[in-house]
């Protein structure tokens, strides 16, 4: 369901760019941005610690006055690992992990100030985890939301740079070999976004 | 230019699209617990590190049942390292035999050289599938020994083990050890043994966690909890890392303390690498460790191996 509505927006907002009409309406932006996560484990000896991964992210909204947003957003990690603590509570083991999110969500900013413009967005995602052992794979899926707050710098009429986003989720199902304590991700963001359309 | 902005932005969202129906879960990959828990134990090897940092990696041969289980160990030779049997003279190729029951579960792990068994291990097990004895049979330091041990558990977790041993020299009085847990996260704190001086002259009387240095190779040593003999000043260090029931290392090596009487070696025993098939191992193989341990080498003194060698088993699980 949250896939099919996302494509029809997504093409919906395709339709709009390649319009010879005059109609500019809606304006929308598309981002393109660097994320880390992180999920912590319960720590302590002999459990897992903490799964880390670095994302790109990439993301199209339509916007809805100059306050709103709504849109769709695809991360997928590029390296992450999953640590381990040994049972004297030292970092003992470390495998490669990887961490793909989709999703959609709406932003709520403040005007088009003149330099810097603050924002905070929900959004709600479909999450998959991999902790790659070389003879085997342990992978679990779950559903996430969350809440993020960031501050954008203006670079041209057009151009922003997100200074920094802020963000947490959380997790529907514990992941299975992460454990029941651990149901949440947090993200940091940096990267652009370029705004397409008439300026309202 | 607006064109080409145009014209690239709707690329990037086409991308993008496809992007969102791509997955990175794959149809082999293990989804569950109940998934996780049914791999098996496919290889290990055992990695000896001296004090200077130089591992010598020796890599055991394993064979495997129909059904995918450990059937047959090929043991390297011991001659000379840290680690080997608690078996007293082994001149030729060691193997070991496991046999399983009808549930899976392991009940003679048999350490043999040639048809000769050196150390046979006999388990039984509750109607719950917790191990309720294990008979530990063997020629060790020159006597044909024999050792009961009947496992009690409480909550689920094993609580005390009655033990009776005969040896050629006759037997010994019965000792009942606790075992206790850290009342924080669970891991085992202490075994208290009753009576605390046994009959052939052993002289110690607890094993209990105490806080020391872990056998890390570097100057500047990590905290961690040894296991040591109370009121004695050696220890033994057991670290391991693990997923669900799957240890993927473990490692032994003693505490840096130089005023210690010095362990030779240290004691192979099949509950460290049986700990992912037999159920609440881990106290009972740290017990077991400490056992074997103490039992040949810790009264007798240090050899020829240095201190603060550590030896590491690294196991490696496969479907």
């Amino acid at each position: 369901m949250m896939k099919r509505a996302t494509t029809i927006i997504i093409l919906l907002v395709g339709v709009c760019i390649n319009s010879r009409a005059q109609l500019r309406l809606p304006t929308f932006d598309i981002e393109l941005k660097g994320q880390q996560n992180l999920l912590p484990g319960s720590g302590g000896s002999g459990n897992f610690d903490v799964f880390e991964s670095t994302n790109w992210h990439g993301g199209a909204h339509i916007q809805i006055g100059q306050h709103f947003a709504v849109g769709a957003f695809y991360s997928r990690s590029f390296r992450g690992s999953d640590h381990y603590r040994d049972d004297n509570n030292s970092t003992s083991a470390t495998k490669d992990g990887l961490l793909l999110l989709k999703g959609i969500d709406i932003r709520v900013s403040t005007s088009r100030a003149k330099n810097w413009r603050k924002y905070m967005a929900i959004n709600y995602s479909k999450l998959e985890v991999v902790e790659d052992n070389v003879d085997y794979r342990l992978a679990a899926k779950s559903n996430a939301i969350g809440a993020s707050v960031g501050i954008m710098r203006k670079l041209s009429n057009k151009l922003y740079l997100t200074v920094i986003e802020l963000g947490v989720k959380k997790l529907s199902t514990e992941i299975f070999w992460v454990g029941s304590n651990s149901q949440v991700i947090v993200d940091a963001k940096m990267g652009l976004l370029y705004n397409i359309g008439k300026r309202k | 230019m607006v064109r080409l902005v145009r014209s690239a932005s709707l690329f990037l969202l086409v991308l993008l699209t496809l992007g969102i129906s791509c997955t990175i879960v794959e149809d082999t990959d293990i989804q569950n617990l109940d998934a996780f828990s049914k791999l098996k134990l496919k290889s290990f090897e055992i990695n000896q590190i001296n004090q200077n940092g130089e591992s010598k990696v020796t890599k055991v041969g394993t064979t495997f049942n129909g059904d995918g289980q450990l059937q047959q160990i090929s043991w390297p030779l011991f001659n000379g390292d840290k680690f080997g049997f608690r078996s007293s003279t082994i001149t030729g190729p060691v193997t070991t035999s496991i046999t399983y029951n009808s549930s899976g579960k392991v009940i003679v792990f048999d350490i043999k050289s040639g048809n000769t068994s050196l150390e046979k291990y006999t388990f039984e097990y509750n109607a719950e599938g917790n191990l309720n004895k294990l008979i530990s049979e063997g020629t060790f330091s020159g006597n044909v020994i024999s050792t009961t041990d009947l496992i009690e558990y409480s909550s689920g977790k094993p609580s005390k083990i009655n033990r009776t041993t005969t040896t050629t020299v006759g037997s010994n009085a019965a000792i009942e050890y606790n075992i206790m847990y850290n009342s924080n996260d669970g891991s085992v704190f202490t075994f208290g043994m009753t009576p605390t001086t046994t009959n052939d002259g052993t002289t110690y009387e607890y094993i209990q966690t105490g806080v020391g240095d872990c056998p890390d190779n570097n100057s500047s040593h990590m905290t961690c909890n040894p296991y040591q003999l109370a009121g004695g000043s050696n220890q033994l260090t057991i670290r391991h890392s693990y997923t669900g029931d799957k240890i993927a290392a473990l490692i032994i090596g003693e505490s840096y303390n130089p005023g210690g009487k010095t362990p030779d070696k240290y004691s192979f025993h099949p509950l460290m690498i049986l700990r992912s098939v037999i159920n609440q191992s881990e106290p009972l193989m740290i017990f077991y460790m400490i056992d074997w341990w103490t039992v040949k080498y810790q009264l007798t003194g240090g050899g020829g191996n240095t201190q603060r060698d550590v030896v590491q088993i690294n196991f490696t699980f496969g479907i």
